[in-house]
């Protein structure tokens, strides 16, 4: 493993047994359950899905997702809230904090894609994930992680929201 | 020792103090009206720091208008182009905006700095610089001033920060540009989805 500047200018230490992939599911509709977005690849990309599920393994905002099968294996995502996607996992940390955890996968996003295992469909490798350092660092740099992430989220929750007004209002009009 | 946003731990000896003078190109401020130019006229937008909060600048209906010779003014004295970061400096101290395109039909009161980076470090990297605790407390701190508080320049290009060596600057900007460059875009969105709401409203409205 290259132990490169940015682990250098902290200390670091391997993710192990830190994260926890937790696999999405295919989406259902069951009487009772709260309808949520599902979080497709296409839906993290382009922030619009046409599919919502009512079940399944929940993500909320602060949660790292990665793509664990097909072309996008190994691509990271934060910041959203729903249902995770069966091609998907959410990975749960213990005492990592996430965003930490996102900037280190990112870091390391292109590398992943191209350790992945299986022949015909390439799926992340875990092992090979759990492999990777992540950096201890102090609050402060944690919270100035934290701000760029809020940053981004607080803007896609808004522009969430007057999408679903001008559909309404269109939908008034049209 | 004094922090930088981060990457920084105590005893870290992967970086150098540096005076914030040091890593920027240029620094300069906007222009006041009293005798340049008068504020209520034309179509461009005057930016004090009550048009900026949420890391943004925000240009609606409370943001004061000027015109294109006022404009041209405060241009050719800010200087303010894409990839610098606007520090508001004077009364409410620390608020901050990275611009990722030049501004066309606005620009920045006297009591907004405009930092631009010079080559050793990115705009990114600024921004971070400028919007962290320490920079924020340290200007807050050294604000002087009867009425209205605010930090000299010269001790701000003169306040000693930490800057990370050149590989950890480039893998936070690695990191931090897509997402300052969403965001970027999702504000010009939001922005446009906003002034249609209100003509959605005015005209849902007005019709009954």
């Amino acid at each position: 493993m290259k132990f490169d500047s940015i682990y250098e200018s902290s200390n670091a230490e391997r993710l192990g047994n830190s994260i926890k992939f937790v696999k999405g599911k295919q989406p259902s509709i069951s009487k009772g359950g709260t309808s949520k977005v599902y979080l497709t690849i296409e839906a993290l990309t382009s922030g619009d899905s046409g599919v919502v599920s009512s079940e399944g393994v929940l993500c909320k905002e602060n949660d790292v997702l990665m793509v664990m099968d097909g072309a996008s294996s190994g691509r990271c995502f934060i910041g959203n809230d729903g249902y995770v996607g069966s091609t998907l996992a959410r990975i749960d940390t213990n005492g990592i904090n996430h965003t930490i955890l996102f900037f280190a996968l990112k870091k390391h996003e292109k590398e992943i894609a191209e350790h992945t295992t299986g022949s015909a469909i390439p799926h992340a490798d875990k092992s090979f994930v759990s492999e990777l350092f992540y950096p201890i660092v102090d609050t402060e740099t944690a919270s100035s992680f934290e701000r760029l992430i809020s940053l981004v989220v607080s803007k896609r929750k808004e522009n969430l929201r007057l999408k679903a007004l001008k559909t309404a209002f269109l939908a008034k009009f049209f | 020792m004094v922090k930088a946003a981060f990457l920084i731990v105590e005893k870290s000896n992967c970086g150098r103090l540096e005076s914030f003078g040091n890593l920027l190109s240029r620094c300069t401020t906007g222009l006041n009206p009293r005798q340049n130019f008068v504020l209520g006229r034309g179509r461009n937008f005057y930016v004090t720091i009550k048009n900026m909060y949420g890391q943004n600048v925000i240009l609606d209906k409370k943001c004061d208008r000027i015109d294109d010779n006022a404009l041209s003014k405060i241009s050719s004295r800010s200087h303010l182009s894409k990839g610098d970061v606007l520090f508001s400096g004077i009364g409410t101290i620390g608020r901050t905006f990275l611009c990722y395109e030049t501004p066309v039909n606005w620009n920045i009161s006297e009591s907004v700095f405009c930092f631009s980076p010079n080559a050793t470090i990115s705009s990114e990297f600024l921004y971070e610089l400028a919007s962290s605790s320490d920079f924020v407390s340290f200007s807050n701190q050294n604000a002087s001033g009867a009425a209205q508080k605010g930090i000299r320049m010269s001790d701000l290009k003169s306040h000693k920060v930490f800057v990370p060596n050149d590989r950890a600057i480039k893998d936070f900007t690695r990191f931090a540009q897509p997402l300052l460059l969403e965001a970027h875009i999702l504000r010009s969105e939001n922005e446009k989805l906003e002034a249609l709401k209100t003509l959605l409203l005015d005209r849902y409205f007005g019709s009954h």
